[in-house]
């Protein structure tokens, strides 16, 4: 491309990139444009987890596919020296495998992948390395440095906005947490029972509610103090999430209470989810804690806090039979 | 400026103005080169307040910090200024010229009272949404141009993906620092501001009371009335201490049924007093049905710690708990 076709380009993709603060939304805009402005038949980004110094593959570019990564596919850096190079100097690095001289790990990578040329960039952003593009091409390539040039103005535009989208997803995450318990809270629980409602509408399958109270928390707290009720709520929170199925979502909505959304459960299945959290509970506090539960389910139709209110009512039921039990409403 | 410049400052804005999700950055970013991009002697940003139906002029933002305190004198109705409302809602950009007679008077009265000859005023749209207005302002009395409008529209554009973008990161993380059910500040939050009020007033030698506040009885209310019930109590209490606390005072629901106040340079009187006035208030809102027990302790050497300060007033509140609650005690301190 001319210089101010280049510029033009450049600033569509800034457009285009900073108009969505969701990393999905930026990686599909990445994958929609990038093989256009690089010319390259491959691309791939990822995000680099320095804690356990990994490469996390979130989007690729493959021979005029792209796809998100679903399952996250990690690479330790330190098995590719080439690659901690460029995310230590923050420099751009080729790898052509017709050039002996080249790393061979990623000659023996490339090769397999049907690529003959690499040209891997560092992605920085606010002056810090977060990840790595890497663009490839079927043919024994030589970048040109206006080739490379451009295309780390294309890596600092997105690694601005994948920043961003990062930054966002952490604050996200950390609004929709209980902060005691790190189970979500209920704000995400307001926000996915709606939503689970909304699903069970469309797919005929039902949803269940359970609401679970943990019993005698105030008595916990006036014997031990708030330290002994912390202790307590987090027990709870630990029974819960391993007694839940895969896709419930567990929540702590508050002081003693607690629910879960169960998507594509029947009456037996919350029950049994309920049993298994008792159970967990009275082994974590050697017979001192327990629940008292309550289980609701609907098909579609009814208002979210109808079906709260069902589930609550029949915890509250349980609560004045003597706790420590789960009753259907 | 030539096209390949002004494509080539886009460019610049675009990429400065992305690289922060902080709404004074961007701001300031944008402001400081307003001028220059713009070729006027200045464009200022507001935002559109839907709820309220008001602009709020942004670029006080920056002086002023925190939104709260902006003076009433920078909040627009937007009743008054129809030429605006009519940028918002059709989203087409609008001169105005002072020598115009047929332009909008109101506009051109609050262009006459500045000694500003005309404006360009041009709807800042994020995601097909008018979020706010631009408003180029020139002593002269000028007609803008077809490129200079098209090139301040590309402004707008990425102005208002940056105002959004950090609007909404703002929103998010506030979101994190709160209580969903009272909207107070969390326990989270409130242990870094108690560390932070402690610290300062050791440096200082302000006092610094804290108030803490148990609701009476908020397990009846729920046995009585469920959960929705122990909500509105909790609610009630919380726009209680709202409503009492002074300017400055901080607070917080600390969870279930405890909440806490943070007074920086009160003495154990004052916070007393908050107490008190929050007691009543809460009697009022619950038609007297409910009350809360208050401890208050002072920071000083005897209690140099956050936990200890808090453990101290805790304390208290415990003591008028047991005395039959509704009454805030003060902790014996040396």
């Amino acid at each position: 491309m001319a210089p101010p076709n280049r510029l033009q380009a450049l600033l569509e993709l800034s457009r285009a990139l900073s108009s969505s603060l969701d990393l999905s939304d930026v990686l599909t805009v990445l994958l929609d444009r990038v093989s256009r402005l690089t010319g390259a038949t491959g691309t791939a980004v990822s995000r680099w987890d320095r804690e356990r110094d990994m490469l996390v593959t979130l989007a690729h570019h493959s021979h005029g596919a792209s796809s998100l990564a679903e399952v996250e596919h990690e690479y330790p850096v330190a098995e590719f020296p080439s690659t901690a190079l460029v995310l230590q100097t923050q420099r751009p690095l080729q790898v052509r495998s017709s050039n002996p001289r080249d790393d061979p790990v990623e000659r023996a990578l490339i090769a397999r992948l049907g690529f003959k040329s690499l040209l891997m960039l560092p992605l920085v952003a606010r002056g810090e390395t977060i990840g790595l593009m890497e663009i490839a091409d079927v043919n024994d390539r030589a970048f040109t440095p206006q080739d490379v040039e451009f295309c780390r103005a294309v890596c600092d535009v997105f690694a601005t906005s994948m920043h961003n989208a990062m930054l966002y997803e952490r604050a996200r995450e950390l609004a929709h947490r209980d902060q005691l318990t790190g189970l979500h809270n209920r704000r995400f629980f307001d926000d996915h029972l709606e939503r689970a409602l909304g699903l069970a509408d469309r797919s005929g399958r039902p949803v269940a509610l359970l609401v679970l109270d943990l019993d005698g928390l105030k008595a916990i707290n006036d014997g031990g103090g708030h330290p002994a009720g912390d202790e307590a709520l987090c027990a709870a929170a630990c029974a819960l999430r391993a007694s839940v199925r895969a896709g419930d979502l567990p929540c702590r909505l508050g002081g003693d209470e607690f629910a879960v959304i169960l998507p594509d459960a029947d009456v037996d299945a919350a029950l049994l989810v309920a049993d298994r959290a008792q159970l967990a509970l009275r082994e974590a506090g050697q017979g001192r804690w327990s629940f008292s539960g309550g289980v609701a389910v609907d098909l579609a139709g009814r208002a979210s806090n109808e079906l709260y209110r069902l589930a609550d009512e029949a915890a509250y039921r349980a609560k004045t039979s003597g706790g420590a039990r789960t009753l259907a409403a | 400026m030539a096209p390949q410049n002004r494509l080539q400052a886009l460019f610049d804005l675009s990429r400065t103005l992305s690289s922060s999700l902080d709404l004074a950055e961007v701001l300031e970013q944008f402001t400081s080169r307003a001028a220059e991009l713009t070729g006027a002697i200045a464009a200022d940003l507001s935002t559109w307040d839907r709820d309220r139906d008001l602009l709020v002029q942004l670029t006080e933002y920056l002086s002023h910090e925190d939104r709260v305190s902006i003076p009433d004198d920078r909040l627009y109705p937007l009743a008054d200024y129809p030429a605006s409302r009519r940028v918002l809602d059709e989203q087409t950009p609008l001169q105005i010229r002072v020598s115009r007679p047929d332009d909008d008077p109101s506009e051109r009265r609050l262009l006459a009272e500045r000694g500003l000859g005309s404006l360009l005023m041009l709807p800042l749209v994020a995601r097909g949404e008018s979020i706010g207005l631009m408003e180029i302002v020139d002593t002269d009395d000028r007609e803008f141009d077809t490129h200079d409008v098209e090139f301040c529209q590309a402004l707008c554009d990425v102005v208002a993906t940056a105002v959004r973008n950090a609007q909404l990161y703002e929103q998010v993380k506030e979101m994190a620092l709160r209580d969903q059910v009272t909207q107070l500040y969390n326990r989270h939050c409130f242990e870094e501001q108690l560390a932070a009020a402690v610290a300062r007033s050791r440096r200082s030698g302000e006092p610094l009371a804290l108030l803490v506040i148990d609701l009476d009885g908020l397990k009846r209310i729920n046995d009585l009335g469920g959960h929705p019930a122990g909500d509105e109590a909790l609610r009630a209490a919380a726009e209680s201490l709202r409503s009492s606390c002074r300017l400055g005072d901080v607070p917080c629901r600390l969870g279930g049924d405890e909440f806490a106040v943070i007074l920086p340079g009160a003495e154990a009187t004052a916070a007393e007093l908050v107490a008190e006035r929050a007691q009543k208030r809460l009697r009022e809102l619950g038609k007297g049905q409910y009350s809360f027990s208050g401890g208050v302790a002072m920071s000083g050497d005897e209690l140099a710690t956050p936990y200890e300060l808090y453990r101290t007033a805790d304390i208290a509140a415990y003591r008028a708990k047991t005395a039959g609650g509704a009454r805030t005690l003060i902790a014996q301190q040396s």
